[in-house]
């Protein structure tokens, strides 16, 4: 039985945001509100939804990189929301991060080694003297050649950066990893290639990962579970095989529907949603979806869903199920 | 109307010609699009897939010859509409031709849109410029804009005309630039990448008001896009590219069932599926070449997995198999004395 390495409850990050006048109340922006899940050791839960949905600010919370305004955080059993800065520096080595666009995470005056080697210098977790073979061992794991260590950024292609962005995440042996679209930026060739390196990578070291992104091909493929975001909150929440194929809530269901298939022998029917994403400062009454859901009822105008669990591990929350 | 020069009648209603396209760079002349046809029918949805630095979106950048010219230069072939070349054309024939007769919407509409109008004036000034001053009253240029802002779904249109274009969501600032492109009843759409930065359900929205347009207007659409899944569900022909070059063309239907290049073949092993989970997904070994450095022979044959030693030296000519066009050796009789396997 696989530990959870990652609980997460009741998490939530209000921004605060200008008065609508003067004498106007305080306003904020619920961008994360009341989010709970766990991740198993060694497995990936995908963390999905349109822009807003407030995706990769959870993933942020959970870093510690904007601090939340209340809830849970816990690694490895310990609580991690409080921790002072100086022993939250010391679990940064085992929490990291991949970004979308690597291009604009890495230091142009830096080289690629340079780049790879500054976790060691920063945590000084081997000696120095050890730093360059590490370095060439962490390139050699993830495909990139390490007399390409003396390059810069702008003369590598965009996977090749991609690449060194996981190299540098994986540099000191973290445990949990925060993959925010990291293959989004990229080309449909290279997509699947940095897909396979961060399965390989997972396996081999034992990585446990939190995938935020909007591309559900790319989530059907890496996932174990999958939460699905709307405003802030999570609307459905299950392991991959059920939320692609016995999904419950009607925004999961219209946005699987929504994705082109790249078929011409089999047709989706599609579910087109009228509207768009309702502002997060003031998001509809009642279960945020209701504007847009096709099934809404009066009540759903007025009574806040809950998520609920319907069968193992699978929960949604909608009134009309 | 521009009145001379086109046949009216052709039923082809854009013929691009063995078309070259340089650019100049600090390491010298480089062949951004070499030696490419491209055909489009009256109220034919065509679809342009490659990945980036592919050379998709200079193509369609020069059909309205909106290519920068201290940098870029079409050196070779032609592009006709209804049988009149547009490369001929003089700048005053050519604001005419744009909007009326071919018009283009882009990736990112913020960056298209001008802040500081409203997207009701920002729609009208096109009627006002190629309709004149004087032919339509302030009152029925405002009529003939709602009336399109209602076409293309906006809602509250009346309101929406005095909106600025920050006040709009993504959704609906493309489909303003939607309505910007077809306000003048185009002959041609050209839409470079239009939902790349949509989410997925405003995607949805954008592809199918596309297809009621086509319906209810007849615009040909020429759709530039590295989704796959968009020209299956939307387009009726393809043309496929890989570094400069169309390696594979063809009816939708044909090519998703039967690929024949192994660069589409490639492509349409490596999309992530959402439909089922597998053990390992396949991928196209390698990087798209950059401009700079062009493979000999068949550009692709570096991440071929079944290139032989004459992919490696001689460029595959374009070959027709009922219809559906393909530039591979594979299909070429001489294939089969080719015993050599270059190994990738």
């Amino acid at each position: 039985m696989k530990t959870d390495l990652l609980e997460v409850n009741d998490l939530k990050k209000y921004f605060p945001i200008s008065r609508a006048s003067i004498l106007g109340a305080k306003r904020v922006v619920k961008a994360v509100d009341g989010v709970a899940f766990t991740i198993r050791e060694g497995e990936t839960l995908s963390l999905v939804g349109e822009s807003g949905c407030g995706k990769s600010t959870t993933g942020r919370a959970i870093l510690q990189l904007v601090k939340p305004t209340s809830g849970s955080v816990l690694f490895e059993g310990n609580e991690i929301i409080g921790t002072p800065p100086k022993q939250m520096r010391a679990l940064r080595q085992k929490m990291q991060i991949i970004f979308q666009d690597p291009g604009s995470t890495l230091d142009r005056k830096m080289t690629i080694g340079e780049s790879i080697a500054e976790p060691f210098l920063i945590h000084r977790t081997i000696p120095k003297d050890e730093v360059a073979f590490r370095v060439a061992e962490i390139m050699r794991l993830v495909s990139l050649d390490p007399d390409f260590r003396t390059k810069y950024p702008h003369e590598l292609s965009g996977g090749q950066r991609q690449r060194i962005g996981i190299a540098r995440a994986i540099a000191l042996s973290p445990r949990l990893v925060v993959c925010d679209e990291p293959v989004s930026a990229l080309d449909v060739s290279i997509k699947v290639q940095i897909l396979n390196l961060l399965k390989d990578i997972q396996q081999e070291l034992n990585l446990t990962y939190l995938f935020i992104s909007h591309d559900l091909g790319v989530v059907r493929q890496i996932s174990n579970s999958v939460a699905i975001m709307y405003l802030g909150r999570i609307v459905e929440l299950g392991d991959v095989e059920t939320i692609f194929g016995a999904a419950l809530h009607p925004y999961t269901r219209a946005l699987l529907s929504a994705v082109p298939r790249a078929r011409v022998d089999q047709r989706v029917e599609k579910i087109v949603l009228p509207g768009s994403i309702p502002s997060p400062v003031n998001p509809p009454s009642g279960c945020h979806f209701h504007t847009r859901c096709p099934e809404a009822v009066e009540e759903c105008r007025k009574v806040e869903p809950v998520l609920r669990e319907f069968s193992g591990g699978h929960s949604c929350s909608c009134l009309r199920r | 109307m521009v009145s001379s020069g086109f046949d009216v009648a052709n039923t082809n209603l854009l013929k691009i010609t063995d078309l070259k396209i340089t650019f100049k760079t600090r390491e010298g002349v480089k062949t951004a699009v070499d030696g490419i046809d491209l055909e489009i029918g009256k109220g034919e949805i065509v679809g342009l897939v490659g990945e980036s630095g592919c050379g998709k979106s200079v193509t369609s950048l020069s059909i309205l010859r909106l290519l920068p010219e201290r940098t870029a230069s079409v050196a070779g072939g032609d592009i006709q509409l209804q049988g009149r070349s547009l490369l001929a054309c003089d700048e005053k024939e050519l604001r005419k031709i744009r909007g009326e007769r071919i018009s283009m919407i882009f990736q990112e509409p913020m960056t298209s849109l001008n802040p500081v109008f409203t997207i009701g004036d920002q729609v009208s000034e096109i009627l006002y410029e190629h309709h004149g001053k004087h032919s339509a009253s302030r009152a029925e240029i405002r009529k003939q804009v709602i009336e399109m802002f209602r076409l293309i779904g906006i809602s509250m249109p009346e309101s929406r005309f005095a909106s600025y274009p920050h006040q709009l969501s993504g959704g609906l600032r493309q489909r303003v630039m939607i309505a910007m492109a077809l306000i003048c009843k185009p002959d041609l759409l050209i839409a470079d990448e239009p939902t790349t930065a949509l989410d997925v359900t405003i995607q949805a929205q954008i592809l199918e008001l596309m297809k009621k347009l086509r319906k209810e207007l007849g615009t040909s659409i020429l759709l530039i896009t590295h989704d796959l899944g968009i020209i299956a569900e939307f387009a009726e022909r393809v043309y496929i590219m890989y570094a400069g070059k169309i390696v594979e063309s063809g009816a939708v239907n044909d090519i998703f069932l039967h690929p024949l290049h192994p660069y589409t073949i490639g492509l349409l092993h490596s999309i992530p599926k959402i439909e089922e989970k597998v053990d390992r997904m396949e991928s196209i070994p390698g990087t798209v070449p950059s401009i700079n450095n062009i493979p000999s022979g068949c550009r692709f044959h570096p991440r071929c997995t079944c290139a032989r030693k004459i992919c490696e030296t001689s460029e595959p000519g374009l070959l027709d198999r009922n219809g559906q066009r393909v530039r591979c050796h594979q299909y070429s009789p001489a294939w089969a004395s080719e015993g050599v396997v270059i190994t990738v």
